[in-house]
C-alpha cells in the first residue's frame, strides 16, 4: 500500500476514487451480495439409496447411506474409525 | 574464505528478513461497523486523517455504511503517510479515542468525521511554526470541544507508549497489505 484512501472489498483492492458516488459503490457491492443471497435450487429427486435433506430454506442435498442431515450444514457423517467413510 | 564470509552475510540478512514479522495485534486491525466481520461483503478503507482525498471520500463512505446497514461490514484502518507531518499524531488520536471510550464505534467514527472537517488546521503549511507538542495540544483542544474525550484524557493517551505502539502496529499492518490500484494524495 502506498497511498490513501485505499479501499478493499473482501480483501481485494478496488480502484475506488474519492469521486465515487453511492450509486457507483452500489454497482460494485450489490452484485456480490446478490450472488450470496440467491438460494440454490431445491433438489427434487434423489437417486435410490439416497435421502433428501432439506438443511435450510430452499436448500437441499441428497445424503448417502449413513450420512446425517444436519440443519444449516447439509449431509455429513463423522465416522472417525472408518476414515469418514459412511457406508 | 571469501565465499564463507559471503555465505555468513547472506545468512544474517536472511535471518533479518524472517524475523521482521509484523507484531500480532491484540485485536484484528481496524474499527468495523455495520454487519458482522464475516458478512458477505467486507469493505475496508485505509485512510490518512490529513489526506484531502480521504476527506473527499468520507461523506460517501458514510452514505454506504448507512445504505447497507447490517448487510456489509465496513472497516477503517489508519495509515498515516510520512509526508503529512502531523498525520501520525492525528492517527494516534483515533486510537486514543478508541481506548478511552472502550472502542465506542460511534465516538471513533465521529472523531474521523470531525478531524476531516477541520483537517486543514493540521496541514504541513498550517503548522510550520508549531512544535509537535503544540500540534498535539491543538488537536487535544479540538477533541475536547467536540465532547468526545476530555483534553486531559486525550493528552494522556497521546503520551501513552502502549497507544503509540498500537498506532505503529496498525501502520505496519497496513504496509503488509498489498495492492495494485492506488489513489494517492
Amino acid at each position: 500500500m502506498v497511498g490513501t484512501p485505499t479501499f478493499f472489498i473482501n480483501g481485494v483492492t478496488i480502484d475506488a476514487s474519492s469521486s465515487w458516488s453511492l450509486a457507483k459503490w452500489k454497482s460494485v457491492i450489490d452484485p456480490i451480495l446478490a450472488l450470496n443471497e440467491k438460494d440454490s435450487s431445491q433438489i427434487k429427486d434423489c437417486p435410490s439409496g439416497e435421502s433428501e435433506c432439506v438443511y435450510a430454506k430452499g436448500k437441499s442435498q441428497c445424503c448417502l447411506a449413513g450420512e446425517r442431515c444436519i440443519p444449516n450444514v447439509g449431509c455429513r457423517c463423522f465416522n472417525l474409525k472408518n476414515g469418514h467413510k459412511c457406508a | 574464505m571469501q565465499v564463507q564470509i559471503i555465505s555468513i552475510l547472506l545468512a544474517v540478512i536472511y535471518v533479518g528478513f524472517i524475523s521482521a514479522q509484523v507484531p500480532i495485534p491484540s485485536y484484528p486491525d481496524g474499527y468495523g461497523v455495520g454487519g458482522p466481520a464475516d458478512a458477505h461483503v467486507v469493505v475496508e478503507m485505509f485512510f490518512d486523517p490529513l489526506c484531502p482525498g480521504c476527506k473527499a471520500s468520507w461523506p460517501t463512505v458514510l452514505q454506504v455504511i448507512q445504505a447497507y446497514g447490517k448487510r456489509i461490514h465496513f472497516r477503517i484502518h489508519t495509515f498515516p503517510l510520512p509526508y503529512h507531518t502531523n498525520s501520525f499524531v492525528a492517527s494516534q488520536g483515533l486510537h486514543v479515542v478508541a481506548n478511552v471510550t472502550n472502542r465506542n464505534l460511534d465516538a471513533i467514527y465521529q472523531y474521523v468525521t470531525k478531524v476531516f472537517q477541520h483537517q486543514e488546521t493540521w496541514y504541513n503549511d498550517a503548522t510550520t511554526t508549531m512544535t509537535m507538542p503544540q500540534v498535539i495540544d491543538s488537536l487535544a483542544s479540538f477533541v475536547d470541544k467536540t465532547g468526545l474525550v476530555t483534553k486531559s484524557k486525550f493528552l494522556a493517551g497521546m503520551a501513552s507508549d502502549d497507544i503509540n505502539d498500537e498506532t505503529r502496529i496498525s501502520w505496519k499492518y497496513a504496509c503488509s497489505r498489498s495492492n495494485f490500484s492506488l489513489i494517492h494524495n
